[in-house]
Order: C-alpha cells, then sequence, then structure tokens
C-alpha cells in the first residue's frame, strides 16, 4: 500500500447525520485490506510509506473536515486529527512491514523508465503535479520490484503509480497497480466479499 | 471472611493523598478537602463537586469516603484533641491500604496521559504540602483559585482568560499549516478552553460548586503553555515527540485534559473523550 492509500484507509472518522464523515473510499480500501489475509494473500507497505502517512495524517484529516463544514470547530478537528492518527496505527500494526531494498542504479534505471512513458496525469489528481515521480515513489517503486513474488500489486492513490496503470503493467518490472478509485470493481472481478 | 463495604470511585482519590502525604497520613479535614482540590485541579480523575465552603474547596462525602477506607481497613481515623469542640481529625494510610492502592489504581494512575506534566505537577503539590501548615495550603488554594473574589471580579478574570486565548487563536489561526499538528492542537486547546470559559459564565456563576474555579486556574495556565507555543517551528510528523516544542505542547495538553476532565464532573461542558462521545458532539454540531 502507499501513502495516500494508507491515510484513505485511517479517514474512517464517524459519521454525520448518518453520512459517513470519511473519504469517499475508505471502506472499499478497509474492506480490501480486511478481505487479503482472508485469501492468504500478504498485505503490506514499507517503512517510508508509514513515515510519511504520519507526516500526512493531520493535513487530511483537515482537509475532510473543513470539506464536511468544520470550518472553525477546532477543537473537533483536534480529537478528529488523534482518531485518524490512531486509525492509522491501528493499520501499521497489521500490514506486513516489508524491507525497503533499492540500489541508486535502479533508482535512476525508473526514472529513465517513467521519462518514456511520462504523459499528462494531471487530470487524475492535482492539475500542478509534476508527471514525474518524486524520490520517494521511486524508492517505493524500486523496493516493490525488489520483493519476492513475480507479481506485486500495488494499491495506490498517487496519481505517479494510478495514473500510469497500464504502462506499469506492460513494463518488465513485475508490478501491477490497484488505483483506490477502481478497488470496488476489482473485488467484484475477484468475487471478493464486498463492503456492506 | 471479612465483607468489606463496596469503595466508591472517590475513595480512590482519598488512598492517593494521603499516599502522597508525609507519613501517609494527613491531619484534619480541611487539609485533605484541600489536597484532593488541588489534585482535581491538576487532572487527577476523582469525581468529587467541591463546593466553595468551609474554607472551600469542601466536598462533605469525603469524610464518608475515608470512613469507607476505614471499614475495609485500609486507612485508620484517629481523634486528635485540639483543644476545642472538634477533634482534628488524622486519617493515616496502612499497609493494606498502600497494597491495596498500589494494585488497583496505581496501574490506572499511570495510563493518564501527559504522564510528564503530571507527575511533575502532583510531585510539587507533594514537596509544598509537606512542607505548609493547614492556613498556608488553605490561602494558596484561595489564591489560586479564586475563592474569595466577588462576583464581579471572577468574572472579570475570566474574561481576561477568554481575550488573551482569543488573542492567541487568532495568531495561530494567522500561521496555521495545516499539515501542523502542533498548530492544530493549539488551536484545539484554545476553542475549548475558550467554550469552558463561556459556559461558565453563561451558567455557572452564580453558583457554589468549585468547577468554574478549577476551569479559571486551568485556562489561565494554558495561556502559558500557548503563548510559549505560539511561535512554534512547523512540524508533519503527528508522532514528533522530542522537538524543542514537546515539553510545552506536553503541558498545554495536559491543561486541557484537565479542563476536559473537571467541564465533566461538574457538567460544565461535554469534553469528547472517546470516539461516541465524538460522534455526538459532531451530530450536534451538524444538526
Amino acid at each position: 500500500m502507499d501513502a495516500n492509500a494508507c491515510i484513505i484507509h485511517a479517514l474512517n472518522l464517524g459519521k454525520v447525520e448518518g453520512t459517513p464523515l470519511h473519504d469517499y473510499y475508505c471502506t472499499s480500501v478497509r474492506c480490501f485490506v480486511t478481505n487479503c489475509p482472508r485469501e492468504s494473500i500478504s498485505i503490506g507497505t514499507f517503512p517510508k510509506v508509514k513515515d510519511h502517512s504520519n507526516k500526512n495524517i493531520t493535513k487530511a484529516v483537515v482537509q475532510l473536515a473543513r470539506k464536511r463544514g468544520f470550518g472553525k470547530e477546532y477543537y473537533v478537528m483536534e480529537k478528529l486529527k488523534d482518531i485518524g492518527t490512531s486509525n492509522l496505527a491501528r493499520l501499521f500494526s497489521v500490514l506486513v512491514e516489508y524491507p525497503e531494498t533499492y540500489t541508486e542504479d535502479q533508482i535512476k534505471e525508473i526514472e529513465t523508465f517513467y521519462s518514456s512513458i511520462q504523459k499528462d496525469i494531471g487530470t487524475y489528481t492535482d492539475p500542478n503535479k509534476s508527471s514525474m515521480p518524486e524520490q520517494h515513489d521511486l524508492e517505493f517503486f524500486a523496493s516493490a520490484h525488489n520483493l519476492e513474488p513475480e507479481i506485486v500489486h500495488i494499491i495506490s492513490d498517487d496519481a505517479h503509480f494510478a495514473g500510469y496503470v497500464d504502462e506499469i503493467a506492460a513494463s518488465p518490472y513485475g508490478l501491477r497497480v490497484f488505483p483506490v478509485k477502481d478497488l470496488n470493481r476489482i473485488m467484484i472481478d475477484l468475487k471478493w466479499p464486498m463492503p456492506t | 471472611m471479612r465483607l468489606l463495604r463496596v469503595e466508591r470511585p472517590t475513595t480512590l482519590g482519598v488512598l492517593f493523598a494521603l499516599s502522597l502525604s508525609r507519613d501517609n497520613a494527613i491531619h484534619g479535614k480541611v487539609r485533605l478537602n484541600k489536597t484532593l482540590a488541588l489534585l482535581q485541579c491538576e487532572g487527577f480523575p476523582i469525581k468529587n463537586r467541591f463546593i466553595n465552603q468551609k474554607l472551600g474547596p469542601f466536598d462533605g462525602t469525603i469524610h464518608s469516603d475515608a470512613e469507607i477506607l476505614e471499614e475495609n481497613h485500609h486507612i485508620t481515623i484517629e481523634d486528635l484533641p485540639t483543644g476545642h469542640e472538634e477533634p482534628c481529625k488524622v486519617y493515616k494510610i496502612k499497609e493494606e491500604g498502600l497494597r491495596h492502592f498500589r494494585e488497583q489504581f496505581l496501574p490506572r494512575i499511570e495510563n493518564l496521559p501527559h504522564q510528564r506534566a503530571f507527575s511533575s505537577r502532583i510531585s510539587e503539590i507533594k514537596m509544598n504540602f509537606s512542607s505548609y501548615r493547614t492556613p498556608e495550603i488553605v490561602e494558596r488554594v484561595h489564591r489560586d483559585l479564586l475563592i474569595d473574589f466577588t462576583l464581579e471580579e471572577f468574572s472579570k478574570a475570566l474574561d481576561q482568560n477568554h481575550e488573551s486565548l482569543k488573542g492567541l487563536m487568532t495568531i495561530a489561526e494567522r500561521r496555521w499549516d495545516h499539515g501542523c499538528p502542533i498548530c492544530l492542537e493549539i488551536l484545539g486547546a484554545t476553542d475549548f478552553a475558550m467554550k469552558s470559559i463561556e459556559q461558565v459564565i453563561d451558567t455557572e456563576l452564580d453558583n457554589q460548586k468549585s468547577g468554574k474555579n478549577m476551569i479559571y486556574y486551568n485556562t489561565n495556565n494554558m495561556i502559558n503553555w500557548a503563548d510559549k507555543l505560539k511561535d512554534h517551528a512547523h512540524i508533519t510528523d503527528v508522532r514528533l515527540k522530542d522537538d524543542q516544542s514537546s515539553l510545552w505542547r506536553e503541558w498545554m495538553g495536559h491543561r486541557l485534559f484537565c479542563l476536559e476532565s473537571i467541564g465533566e464532573t461538574y457538567g460544565i461542558i461535554k469534553p469528547l473523550r472517546d470516539e461516541r462521545s465524538l460522534l455526538e458532539y459532531i451530530q450536534a454540531v451538524g444538526s
């Protein structure tokens, strides 16, 4: 799982008048994470993803709360941050921690790969986002590639992975991207239990 | 087989106060009441509702709590002649009481949040109270909690705290980096402190309960820590606890915890202590 997917999983902050106060895709990610061990599939992440998630959880909670109208309810937001943070800690206690291994040569090679497939990914998330991945994305990519299984699936809500699903699948890296927004469809295809 | 009387949650406070005292003993109802009131003020989770009477803060149930503990052989209560009509009660914890306290209650106390701040305040109470005479303790509690202020003076002091908190909140709003947990902590703490004061002014001013004084005391302390944090360097990692501001954050968090406990105990303001109460609150705000 990448950091964005982990944060979406953690953004399960309750309900307001019956309407869930959580990220739109939170239920799908949670269901997917629950299903994996049932299907004997190892699901985990890398230490740097944990760091990255912990660095972004406050901002994500504030954004969600403000979007839902909690403009000046700072005390509530502070408590929501605590819930988000503890949700994140709970998720990390469940996920397997995979080793983060890569070489500088691999990073350079992956960078070249991205240069060759570069396209406009602005429509996926932030229109100002560069279509080239950041250093931590490259390290994630290389570490995922270096994991033991022949095919490794990345659950992602990062444009640098989810915006290049077909290109990554066609590459020789043995990686497949499951964009968070497609998880429901993927679970239907796999005939996995769906969110109720 | 010995039958034990069912202890109330408040008896925990009496045991704790005695365990802190020199020779594990407290001389006099007044001293016991003041010790417990200050412990409550500093976030010790006892549910006594003190009132500003009889050299207040005072709670008439404290002596009966002590009697339950005496019947259960955890403490002794002796009468010390004073030359006046009423003897001085001497409360002393027994070895069995200390064991009961260590086994049943200490782990719960050690699980309270903001341990560094809490322990430091408790140590200060312990140190001061062992050297102060009872009149000095009464004087100090009355001074810190503004017990002897007129309604008008007290109201003015609350207004001043509210103004200071509002100023700190405005600064925090201007500097707010949405990814920085310290910013949100300052905003959250000042927001709750201001709401607590508003509740006191709206509904509590003319009653005898000491909760309003404890709200004053904790908001006054919170201003100090929020002020120290107002120019903090922004951070992003929620786990970061060893930065320069971490101690101040702990103290501010401790004051918020105290306000939440007192607000809840005295029915002044409902804190959001768990997910359930948070959801109820959110629903109320949403509607």
